[in-house]
């Protein structure tokens, strides 16, 4: 008898193994799965997948976790996502492509840390998320404009309504803002979010001039997937942004901690290492060990 | 008086009275088709203007709803699109002209002038009145003006021009909130005028009324000497003769000569007449001597 409740347990032990193999297994390939087309690329538009950078060509297929760089301001792209939405990027513009990852695991909202540049977007049913450097911008079935750099965010609401939530300094985010068709935010820095109704005249006048139209939907133009070229891999200095202090920075450490086998790369983390505490645990793991004691007799 | 006096002047007499008919009614016509060419142009330049607020509205707008949301464009509105479009034709053609006149109108450029407000009145008065035709005289000359009603048709004219509220942000940002707004559906609020000079048409009116004056003026004449010299030659100078030698006949100047005539007209006949009455006569004389 005891022996065949101990056998049923060694089953049911691992078949849950098996499941959660099989679990991980998916969460990776569906990862690695298509998210959408990068429908225009205009100029010097790069992409960092892993640790590497890839010279972005039309037609590419985007993945979660991309991060796109729009060089200069000569640059522009344009990603249509497989499950429904567009975003348009005028450069110099550095955005990472994500989704939310919700509650119960399930794929969310298509998510877009942006650091700087000009972006529109347009959110179709599934809902959207733009994490700017000190607001957050959630929006279903809308259009928006936004400039985003270190300090400063502004957002215009071309149709539909969005919550616009300013965020700490400390990355906590505050009571969010209801922003309506026409009207437009900013914020600078940890000051209060201001609304206007309308958008100031240098707002417009800066606006990139593509953004004024529709953005087009030309997903059905590429059938075929080009292949991208590899390039380098990330530098310290290229990293930095997605190292700043905020809710997505471990995240990002632990997608640059394979770099530290660059010795360049490590050197440059070395001489600021007070900066990269997850990194000093990894370079010097002898620091946190914990001290042996010495038994009083 | 002289027979060809007589003849003269009656001949005379009936080319003057031809020629101020026939001058009246040519210059009557040739006016009449000027204007009505003048007419026909304003029409079509109506048309033209009708076409393009047609491609405006149709076209053009549709694919600029979304730079409206963030600048307005005057060139999505067909009163200015086809404004516009003859302001470019006037550079070439400064007599021409083309308004949409308004007594209560978004851009001030539209507001109607004293005259044009009476066009809109009277549009404004009588619903059955479609199309006004006059003429006016301007700097440059005598211009005739076409107009036609311009009525809140259609409710997306009141998107605009309702209220400030429902009208587009972009557009109060430009043009202010003071005018343009509290048109009524189906009210008439302005006229589209074209203007057409009229010199040109009237001008080569009259140069063909004058050619064609002189042409028949120097038909007349050169009728009236020729009917004079065939008169003279055909009948006047035959006949001088022939009672010249009848007077001598007359006279007992028997020798006098002949009434000889080769032609067989009338005037041959005469001749013929008097030759043989002559020689009854010469015959008779004779017989009396015997």
């Amino acid at each position: 008898m005891a022996r065949c409740f101990r056998l049923r347990l060694h089953v049911v032990e691992t078949s849950r193994f098996i499941v959660a193999f099989l679990l991980v297994l998916f969460a990776a390939s569906a990862a690695a799965a298509e998210a959408g087309i990068y429908t225009m690329v205009d100029g010097d538009v790069r992409v960092l997948r892993e640790t590497a950078w890839y010279r972005l060509v039309p037609g590419a297929r985007a993945r979660d976790g991309d991060i796109v760089d729009a060089i200069n301001e000569y640059s522009q792209v344009q990603l249509e996502w497989t499950g429904g939405g567009v975003m348009n990027l005028q450069g110099p513009a550095l955005v990472h492509t994500g989704a939310v990852v919700a509650a119960d695991n399930k794929s969310g909202a298509a998510e877009l840390l942006v650091r700087r540049g000009w972006i529109k977007a347009a959110a179709g049913k599934r809902a959207m998320r733009l994490r700017l450097p000190n607001a957050t911008l959630d929006f279903v079935g809308a259009i928006v404009v936004a400039r985003g750099d270190a300090e400063h965010s502004e957002l215009f609401v071309e149709s539909g309504s969005a919550k616009f939530a300013p965020v700490a300094a400390r990355g906590k985010a505050q009571a969010p803002l209801d922003a309506k068709s026409g009207e437009y935010l900013e914020r600078v820095g940890d000051r209060a979010a201001v609304a206007q109704p309308r958008p100031p005249q240098a707002f417009v006048a800066a606006l990139p001039r593509q953004f004024r139209d529709a953005l087009p939907a030309l997903a059905a133009n590429f059938a075929e997937e080009p292949e991208l070229v590899r390039g380098r891999e990330i530098t310290l200095a290229e990293a930095e942004p997605w190292l700043a202090p905020g809710a997505s920075r471990r995240t990002f450490v632990r997608r640059f901690t394979p770099r530290l086998s660059d010795p360049a790369f490590r050197a440059g983390v070395n001489a600021r290492i007070t900066a990269y505490p997850e990194w000093d645990r990894i370079l010097y793991p002898e620091k946190y060990r914990p001290k042996e004691t010495v038994p009083v007799k | 008086m002289k027979l060809i006096w007589k003849f003269n002047l009656v001949l005379l007499g009936i080319f003057l009275l031809g020629f101020a008919i026939a001058g009246y009614v040519s210059y009557r016509a040739l006016q009449a088709n000027a204007r009505e060419e003048i007419v026909q142009n304003a029409r079509l330049m109506m048309e033209a203007a009708l076409a393009s607020r047609t491609y405006t509205s149709t076209q053009v707008k549709p694919l600029l709803e979304t730079q409206l949301k963030y600048a307005f464009l005057p060139q999505t509105v067909p009163a200015y699109a086809a404004t516009e479009v003859f302001n470019e034709m006037r550079k070439t053609h400064p007599d021409y002209g083309y308004k949409e006149a308004t007594l209560n109108p978004t851009n001030p450029r539209d507001r109607a002038s004293d005259w044009e407000a009476d066009l809109v009145n009277v549009f404004r008065g009588s619903q059955s009145s479609k199309e006004l035709i006059g003429e006016r005289d301007t700097p440059t000359g005598r211009t005739l003006y076409l107009a036609r009603p311009i009525d809140v048709s259609s409710a997306s004219c009141l998107v605009c021009h309702s209220s400030v509220e429902v009208a587009p942000k972009t557009m109060v940002d430009l043009y202010g909130s003071a005018n343009g707004f509290g048109w009524k559906f189906q009210e008439v609020i302005g006229a589209q005028i074209v203007s057409v000079p009229m010199s040109v048409p009237i001008k080569r009116a009259n140069e063909t009324f004058r050619a064609f004056m002189l042409s028949l003026a120097l038909v007349f004449l050169a009728t009236f000497v020729l009917l004079n010299v065939m008169l003279h030659m055909m009948v006047i100078r035959r006949v001088t003769r022939l009672a010249s030698i009848a007077d001598q006949v007359s006279l007992g100047n028997l020798d006098a000569g002949d009434f000889k005539s080769k032609s067989r007209d009338e005037i041959g006949v005469l001749s013929e007449a008097l030759g043989r009455m002559k020689v009854s006569l010469v015959q008779a004389m004779r017989m009396l001597e015997t």
